[in-house]
């Protein structure tokens, strides 16, 4: 099967990657290893990540699933992680338990003040395929982003993605005549390089997309380090539509001609060396890498090593090669006399160990969520009331289930616009015995989009199915501010525990956000606010014109939260 | 004994003046700086070891990237930029200008000073003189140009000595664009260009709900703040609003323009939003008064297209 190079996609914010670094650094250094959840752990503690909008514990216990792949702070830390491991930061412990420890390498970059791009430089090019470090994956040799700049600089220093994907994604760094002669032949010609790329994909079973998605992570590092500028324009595909070029900048010319000038070590070079030899390459080596990255280092006397090396590579070699990013940590560790001491000697955290109770954030929702009881009442409906389309509909459907009835309405209402259902709900409130009017459209001043008046008025903001269908915090931030319209400017009698409803199509999708809001909200500034989706709102109404069982209004006047239904 | 430098004295259509203790003036140079403040904010500048949320560290000043490095030289592309001032406002010597309509770097003359010389050195007078024809050219820039508004917004407050973090992009439970800290208070901001400054301040409810509630932050230390390109016109209820919760929540929302910062900016003065300057309901919505306060002269903008100082009826 054809190969391809693939990246990972750990995101675009490279400052970010080595600022999260930095800061988990202190925690995790102190264990000679650590699992993921460690690294979860000091990343909240660090306030680094968030789960539906809390950090710190809060967000831990939040974001534990009994799945750890659908925990999406465990998966941030495990894309973390991979990325570390990439540049050489971490080192994999047991690659298949996802343990770690922290390179010597990775301590230098933490504990010094050094400028992010110059970190990052030097540890993308440090990347090697061949390594005693990552499984591989792909199959492919290369030395990836040297590869990608001298393809770049080849290509009269354009490339789009799809090049990118046709060229060095698919051949070993030795073979990049190869590429250039094979992207040659098709620049000029989006038609032709598009019906290779389809049969590549096909004969690969990757498909294009995911192809293009390998690309998002490197065309991200290309312009962090301004090594490329991007523009939109067909000038290598003429007659096509524009795509995003990616042009080379002197400065990437400049650092390529630097880094082609290093003598690229791979391990096949490596093995073929002698003991000594070996360790006098690592010493001299990682020195000249913490050099160009402007690190200084005053335990580590080279002199003796140069001279071995100059034996073989001539008068002073400089080197393009990383020895964390290429071997053994502990191989490498000890060829740098590196003596590490850990001050938290307990071993990685596992899963088990983390199943710390979310019983408060449940004590949340159970506060917010209001059970309604119906009475059997003997009750009238109004005669302007009876006129209603919505009764009408109600009383036509005598004869089905009330489930029948409410998946039928529903239905038939599940894309009005407000012009339909404003007046619908004014409507429904009224038959259920409020005395409820809907804003004229246009009026600046009553901000509401209806009013249940009364001696405890109700400011409504309803928003129907045409606007979204989902009941959402945009809808509880208009609820609040309906309320401190209303008290402020009196138009109708209020107080202040009186609620604010938002009446929409349905509930939340993230009912755990918006009730945590209105939490918030409560605990904030003592403000109730409420929420009634239309499916309840039909079951009250059915209930009370055809089964004569009602709610008591009083249940309404301080609602905070959500609504269920007595099911007796 | 080298005498050291007193203070640096912006100019209009030329480069800054360096004034030494012995009363020597020179003109300013570039430096070539290590650090480059004119082009990158420092991490320590953007973080805040208090605020603990997820942070956006998009650390550039120019919010167009307009000025970068070529040959070691700072450069600035003049197609690009906007003429905002962020730039020379940053120029630690001040040998950033703008003239003619360009904004230019000095490198001619060379002075013996190293880049810490200029540490902590404060700097005086106006480097950009106000005016209806600019102010116009740059808000027209600002409307055709893919901009980021918190960026933008962000490091005018910076530069008006206002310590501001923006939360991280696409967190959709932080829903702030931004927290800021002045004079040991914290406040939250909401920035917008576009026409849904209306909703800015329940935005702002929301935000502070979140952060006394979640956060424990305490509601009565907060304040809270709309950054708006232009402000709203009297037509929307936004004024009126903003008295509301003034009125029942006792928190005073406050408004500023985009151009207000860059008047601010320009004059070298910083803000102190505790004492809630920019507050303004429907009862006097006006900025013009408050900004010549702080710039200590009369504002010279008289039509004001842009509705900076003052809303369109």
């Amino acid at each position: 099967m054809p190969k391809l190079k693939r990246f990972p996609n750990p995101g675009s914010d490279i400052n970010m990657f080595i600022s999260i670094f930095k800061k988990i650094f202190p925690i995790l250094s102190k264990k000679r290893i650590f699992s993921l959840y460690d690294m979860e752990l000091s990343m909240i503690k660090n306030s680094l990540v968030s789960s539906e909008g809390f950090t710190g514990m809060k967000a831990f216990q939040l974001s534990l699933r009994d799945d750890a792949s659908r925990d999406p702070i465990y998966n941030q830390a495990k894309m973390y992680a991979e990325l570390y491991r990439m540049l050489g930061w971490f080192s994999s412990s047991n690659e298949k338990n996802l343990l770690f420890t922290i390179t010597e390498l990775g301590r230098a970059i933490a504990t010094n003040n050094v400028d992010n791009h110059l970190i990052f430089k030097e540890c993308i090019l440090g990347i090697v395929d061949e390594n005693e470090i990552i499984s591989k994956k792909d199959g492919l040799e290369m030395r990836p982003f040297k590869y990608i700049l001298n393809v770049l600089s080849q290509m009269s220093k354009k490339i789009c993605k799809l090049e990118l994907i046709y060229g060095p994604y698919r051949y070993p760094d030795k073979e990049i005549d190869v590429v250039i002669k094979v992207l040659k032949e098709n620049r000029g010609n989006l038609v032709k390089l598009l019906e290779n790329i389809s049969q590549f994909s096909k004969e690969s079973a990757i498909s294009q997309v995911t192809m293009e998605n390998y690309t998002r992570f490197p065309i991200a590092v290309l312009e962090y380090l301004g090594w490329i500028s991007k523009e939109n324009s067909n000038e290598l595909y003429p007659g096509s539509k524009n795509m995003v070029v990616m042009n080379m900048t002197n400065q990437g010319q400049k650092d390529l001609d630097f880094y082609n000038s290093l003598i690229d070590i791979r391990y096949s070079d490596f093995l073929k060396l002698s003991e000594e030899m070996k360790i006098s390459l690592i010493r001299v080596a990682y020195f000249q890498q913490l050099e160009r990255m402007n690190i200084k280092n005053n335990t580590l006397n080279i002199s003796h090593d140069v001279k071995k090396l100059e034996e073989v590579y001539g008068l002073n070699p400089q080197f393009l090669f990383s020895p964390y990013q290429m071997l053994n940590n502990d191989f490498v560790d000890k060829a740098l006399y590196i003596e590490k001491l850990y001050s938290d000697l307990s071993l990685p955290i596992e899963k088990k160990e983390l199943l710390i109770s979310i019983e408060s954030f449940n004590n949340i929702t159970e506060k917010y969520v209001t059970e309604i009881k119906f009475k059997s009442i003997f009750h009238d409906i109004e005669e302007s009331d009876k006129n209603t389309e919505i009764y009408k509909e109600i009383v036509a459907k005598r004869s089905k289930t009330e489930n029948q009835i409410v998946n039928e309405l529903m239905s038939e209402y599940g894309t009005a616009n407000k012009e339909v259902f404003y007046p619908l709900i004014g409507d429904i409130f009224n038959i259920l015995g409020f005395n409820c009017r809907v804003s004229r459209n246009g009026t600046n001043y009553e901000r509401y989009d209806a009013i249940i008046v009364g001696e405890n008025s109700i400011p409504l903001e309803i928003k129907s199915p045409g606007e979204e269908i989902n009941i959402s915090v945009k809808a509880v931030r208009q609820a609040l501010e309906n309320k401190i319209i209303l008290l402020s400017r009196k138009t109708f009698q209020t107080e202040w525990a009186t609620t604010s409803l938002v009446v929409g199509y349905n509930l939340p999708n993230d009912r755990a956000e918006v009730i945590t809001l209105i939490d918030d909200i409560k605990k904030t500034f003592n403000l109730n606010i409420g929420i009634l989706n239309f499916e309840t709102l039909l079951r009250i109404l059915i209930n009370k014109i055809l089964y004569n069982r009602i709610i008591l209004n009083d249940q309404i006047i301080e609602l905070k939260g959500m609504v269920t239904l007595d099911e007796e | 004994m080298k005498s050291s430098i007193n203070h640096i004295e912006n100019r209009i259509n030329e480069p800054s003046k360096i004034h030494f203790s012995d009363n020597t003036i020179c003109v300013s140079t570039c430096l070539n700086c290590k650090n480059k403040d004119c082009i990158h904010y420092m991490d320590k500048e953007l973080e805040n070891d208090d605020v603990k949320i997820p942070i956006n560290i998009d650390n550039n000043v120019c919010p167009v990237s307009a000025i970068s490095i070529e040959n070691n030289e700072v450069v600035i592309d003049n197609d690009k930029c906007i003429k905002c001032g962020l730039c020379i406002s940053r120029c630690k010597t001040g040998c950033i200008y703008l003239q003619d309509g360009e904004i230019k770097v000095n490198k001619e003359g060379k002075i013996s000073l190293k880049e810490s010389d200029f540490d902590n050195v404060p700097k005086t007078g106006s480097y950009i003189i106000e005016t209806d024809e600019l102010l116009n050219e740059i808000y027209y820039s600002i409307n055709k140009c893919n901009i980021n508004p918190n960026i933008f917004a962000r490091n005018l407050l910076l530069q008006c000595g206002v310590s501001t973090l923006l939360s991280r992009k696409g967190d959709v439970n932080l829903r702030m664009d931004g927290i800021f800290v002045n004079n040991n208070k914290y406040g939250v901001c909401e920035i917008e260009f576009n026409n849904d400054v209306l909703s800015c301040p329940r935005c702002l409810l929301d935000d502070l709900s979140v952060l006394c509630s979640r956060y424990n932050y305490n509601l009565e230390d907060m304040l809270a703040l709309v950054i708006s390109l232009n402000l709203p016109n009297n037509r929307t209820d936004f004024w009126r609003v903003i008295n509301d919760i003034s009125n029942i929540l006792d928190i005073k929302i406050q408004t500023i323009s985009i151009g207000a910062l860059l008047l601010i900016m320009w004059n070298n003065k910083k803000i102190d939003l505790n004492e809630v300057p920019f507050y303004c309901d429907f009862k006097n919505n006006s900025l013009r008064g408050k900004i010549e306060v702080i710039i200590d002269r009369k504002v010279n903008l008289v039509e004001d297209e842009n509705s900076i100082l003052e809303t369109k009826k």
